[in-house]
């Protein structure tokens, strides 16, 4: 047995015996993800509001301005919810909700006889999103309102002075002078000579929160085993270990070599399982798992000396590793480990996404899309930050941390 | 087999180790025999080379510590004050990896890891984990540990510290084998029996300075054959000290409230008479020890003070 085969053996024997730290390292991210995963819910990414209608009118056009809401895309953002004035004021102050939408009494009449009026619509200023959505669906259908009177103005304020609703023949009628202003204004609402092409690339939204988590949760067992796992040079020194090494023949730069390669192996194991339980919890195709294990095992190498060198920095165990436990949460935070950047605000996904965690990660996401552009060269960076950091974490071995 | 010349290292203004130098052929125990902080430690860790010496040299087998690392390493084992073990691993599994550590494999590494178990007599606990094992089978298999490459030079580092007095005993019986076989051996201790008994030749040291060194006969003769009284009590220090050094016969080591140290010539007979003038001067004696003369005696008489102070 070579002195590198001694050490890699050896690091690898310990670790795996050691299955409560094994498994804290492993069970709290996946714990982590699963209660994220539940607080945001297991569905779909998008926001979910709930739109609270107040209709004064209670008439047949003014019962057709609530399902506006919820048609095609909008269905799947917002659930309406009639309410009566009082409970929809009182709800929306209480923040139950991302909009309240009144519409008044004598919507209908004044509608079809084209007199202005007014649709008034309460916010929820603690909401970003969704009461802007509201407000904007509010505004097309106010505009799309206008360009029904406009076409059909004579004809709604004929029926509107009649006093009564339309027979057979009037819907007729109507329906053949709709049909006549469709094809008079087909010539200009037909689809523009430019078309557009619309391009999906890789790197696309995840389908739900769990597929949104998954990659995070297995950065976030990364950052947890390059944090363990590197307390080990500690147990090392206190023990004594290091200090009869370094009075052996054996150089401590291969025992630094030895004890990456087992923490890069035992890292690629594990990110190997949690990609491939993740793709298949969350239904997404198998692909590029080999290529995203391999990035992830290189990965935690990089992550690995990086909390070495913290710990070596420092001038005690307990600095070390207290050091080593905030960086690696604020890593874990920052770098979309705990929480997706999609559900970071842009300024701080930004900042997230240079850490070396958080660009790793969106790497591996890249990779898991099928978009490995430039995998080589990024191959490449990542090996020079982990020779740099190994150069680094060596001379602190040498330079004080042993005796 | 280990040269030690005019070794020195400081810390800032504190000399841990000044001016020590010292030879050991092979098949000598020698011993470094010294209170906690009186540079023990940092001398081995000099010689093992994990700390660069500040000035001096030291040549293991012919091989320079600093210049030339690696052969030195190579004849050397070296057995830390820590049990420098893996608890996870077996005994077996601990004396493979530091076999590996340097470059024994195969049917060498399985036979010479066979005798480091049989030395140690844990043969037939050799597959199981460290962690149960007591602490005096802890310190065996440290020092086996430390000795299954073969090395020509033992460095050993307190290597009996806080075990049971069987367990220490076979421990010596270990050193001692290493040495019939050849190797040369630097042994530090605070307990001046376990240098008294194991070592052929002994360095005492404090503040960084060896201040005797020699055969246990030739330190004894350095003391005089005198015995060491101590007397405890009221003593009133330098009234204490003026009283006894009046008596013939009578050297005044070190005087306190509370302690007072004299080296007497035939302490036996002199004692009734030792006490009668402390009283009569004014002294309140609670208790008194009169001992034959030894390394601790050795070392109050040149350092004023205890060895395990």
């Amino acid at each position: 047995m070579t002195a590198f085969a001694a050490f890699f053996r050896k690091d690898l024997q310990r670790w795996l015996r050691d299955r409560a730290a094994l498994g804290a390292w492993v069970g709290i991210p996946v714990f982590v993800g699963l209660l994220l995963a539940l607080v945001f819910g297991r569905g779909e990414t998008r926001p979910q509001g709930v739109l609270l209608v107040a209709d004064l009118d209670q008439t047949f056009l003014s019962r057709s301005v609530a399902p506006a809401f919820t048609q095609g895309e909008l269905g799947r953002i917002f659930t309406v919810a009639p309410v009566e004035l009082d409970e929809g004021l009182r709800r929306i102050r209480r923040g139950e909700g991302s909009a309240l939408l009144v519409i008044p009494e004598g919507f209908s009449d004044r509608f079809l006889r084209g007199e202005p009026q007014t649709l008034k619509l309460w916010t929820n200023p603690s909401q970003a999103i969704l009461p802007e959505v509201a407000r904007e669906t509010a505004g097309i259908l106010a505009e799309a309102g206008w360009y029904l009177q406009q076409a059909l103005g004579r004809e709604l304020r004929a029926m509107a002075e009649s006093g009564t609703w339309p027979g057979d023949a009037g819907v007729a009628v109507l329906a053949i002078r709709a049909a006549a202003l469709a094809r008079e204004g087909r010539a200009l609402l037909d689809s523009p000579p430019i078309e557009i092409e619309e391009k999906i690339t890789g790197a696309t939204q995840p389908a739900n929160m769990a597929a949104a988590m998954a990659p995070g949760v297995v950065f976030m067992a990364l950052l947890f085993l390059a944090f363990g796992l590197s307390g080990d040079l500690w147990v090392e020194k206190s023990s004594g270990t290091l200090q009869r090494l370094a009075a052996s023949p054996a150089p401590l730069e291969l025992f630094l070599a030895a004890k990456t390669l087992a923490a890069v192996l035992l890292m690629g194991c594990i990110a190997a399982a949690g990609i491939a339980v993740g793709q298949w919890l969350t239904g997404g195709a198998q692909r590029g798992l080999a290529a995203a294990a391999l990035w992830a095992a290189l990965s935690g190498g990089m992550l690995f000396l990086l909390m070495a060198l913290v710990q070596t920095l420092c001038r005690s165990e307990r600095q070390g590793r207290t050091l080593a436990n905030v960086a690696a949460l604020l890593l874990m935070m920052a770098g979309g480990a705990m929480f997706p950047f999609e559900a970071m605000p842009a300024a701080v996904a930004r900042i997230g996404r240079l850490t070396p965690n958080g660009w790793a990660l969106d790497e591996m996401r890249a990779i898991l899309a099928g978009d490995g552009a430039g995998i080589t060269w990024k191959i490449v960076l990542l090996a020079a930050m982990s020779a740099v950091l190994f150069v680094a974490v060596s001379a602190r071995l040498k330079k004080g941390f042993v005796a | 087999m280990i040269l030690v010349e005019q070794l020195e290292k400081s810390y800032g203004e504190v000399r841990a180790v000044n001016g020590v130098s010292f030879e050991v052929p092979p098949g000598e125990i020698f011993g470094l025999l010294g209170p906690n902080g009186a540079g023990k430690t940092t001398t081995i860790h000099c010689l093992c080379g994990l700390i660069s010496p500040t000035s001096g040299r030291v040549r293991i087998a012919g091989a320079d510590v600093q210049r030339d690392r690696v052969a030195a390493r190579r004849q050397m084992g070296f057995a830390p004050q820590e049990l420098a073990l893996y608890e996870s691993l077996s005994a077996r599994e601990n004396l493979e990896y530091w076999a590996g550590v340097y470059d024994l494999r195969g049917e060498d590494l399985r036979q010479r890891v066979g005798e480091a178990l049989e030395l140690a007599g844990l043969a037939d606990r050799g597959r199981e984990p460290v962690r149960r094992f007591s602490g005096g089978m802890k310190r065996r298999l440290n020092f086996a540990c430390a000795i299954v490459h073969r090395p020509r030079v033992l460095l050993l580092d307190e290597p009996t510290a806080g075990v049971d007095p069987q367990s220490r005993a076979r421990l010596l019986d270990l050193v001692q084998a290493q040495a019939r076989q050849g190797a040369a051996v630097v042994y530090t201790t605070h307990y001046m029996e376990e240098a008294q008994q194991l070592c052929h030749r002994i360095a005492v040291i404090d503040h960084g300075r060896i201040i005797a060194m020699g055969t246990l006969e030739q330190l004894r003769s350095l003391i005089g054959g005198r015995d060491v009284l101590r007397v405890a009590g009221r003593m009133n220090g330098p009234r204490a000290a003026e009283a006894a050094a009046r008596m013939e016969g009578v050297e005044v080591l070190s005087a306190g409230q509370d302690l007072l140290s004299m080296r007497v010539e035939d302490g036996a007979r002199k004692l009734e008479s030792i006490l009668e003038t402390l009283r009569q001067s004014g002294m309140e004696v609670r208790s008194v020890s009169l001992e034959q003369p030894s390394l601790e005696s050795l070392f109050l008489q040149l350092t004023g003070k205890e060895l395990r102070e």
